[in-house]
């Protein structure tokens, strides 16, 4: 009888792990630019957004991710970007997050 | 008498919930010159097309259905069409797969110097009952020749 109850509980404890660490989040997509040769300067931005109960009325929130990696690398280019678009969920249906986030490196003219 | 009203309150409450919601699907971004996206002039372009959620129209048809055999016919036929749309897909259905083909050419008549950058592509589907607007948008800053945000 004993044994039984530690099987229920280790199975118990299983489930709860299995329920909160798998399968949270989920990557939609990855995308690159050009990587430059000069990589000694790192610039990134990241946006996110609440989602409750998958109300999102627009994703403006994204729309200024350039301008703001330009303003970390006002005197030159960004290149080799990498945009990664991700979701996260705490609870499902009700609550999760989605997130952009980009790196790249700012390469500014020599001399 | 009492069931065709919750079922009614349940579809109606399911269409508010569905009703004008926004789904990302992707975000990407182009390399940037900081001069031309700090001073340049930000425009943007938007091309969309119509999506149909067929099993979404099946499931309201099925709750409208008045026989237990007209719903099974629903079924069958959401099976049939389902079996035709395996595979991977951002948002609903569309009719045409060239929608977005355009895009380069309006990006030019946009920004006629062609000193573009800052690009990023956004996948989006705003979504209502049944029917959704499967969106794509680009935003992107651009200069004229002097230097001058051009719009």
């Amino acid at each position: 009888m004993n044994s039984m109850l530690k099987s229920c509980a280790i199975c118990t404890v299983f489930a709860f792990l299995t329920l909160f660490f798998s399968g949270c989040t989920h990557l939609h997509s990855v995308s690159t630019t050009s990587v430059p040769v000069q990589r000694d300067s790192k610039v990134s931005v990241e946006r996110s957004r609440m989602i409750v109960l998958a109300l999102n009325f627009n994703n403006d929130y994204v729309n200024e991710m350039a301008e703001d990696l330009a303003r970390q690398c006002s005197q030159g280019r960004v290149q080799g970007i990498l945009t990664k678009h991700e979701k996260v969920t705490y609870f499902p249906l009700l609550l999760h997050q989605v997130r952009v986030s980009a790196q790249g490196y700012c390469v500014r003219p020599r001399g | 008498m009492r069931k065709k009203w919750i079922e009614l309150g349940m579809v109606l409450m399911g269409l508010v919930l569905a009703g004008g919601c926004s789904h990302l699907h992707h975000h990407q971004l182009g390399d940037i010159d900081s001069g031309v996206v700090l001073q340049g002039s930000r425009f943007e372009l938007l091309v969309s097309q119509v999506g149909v959620n067929i099993q979404e129209a099946g499931d309201i048809a099925k709750g409208v259905a008045r026989s237990q055999q007209a719903r099974d016919q629903i079924q069958a036929i959401q099976g049939i069409i389902a079996l035709f749309q395996m595979g991977p897909r951002t948002g609903n259905d569309i009719y045409s797969d060239t929608f977005a083909d355009h895009l380069t050419d309006s990006i030019l008549e946009r920004c006629p110097t062609g000193r573009i950058s800052g690009l990023s592509v956004t996948r989006e589907t705003a979504k209502y009952p049944i029917v959704s607007g499967e969106i794509v948008k680009i935003v992107g800053y651009c200069m004229n020749e002097k230097g001058i945000g051009v719009l």
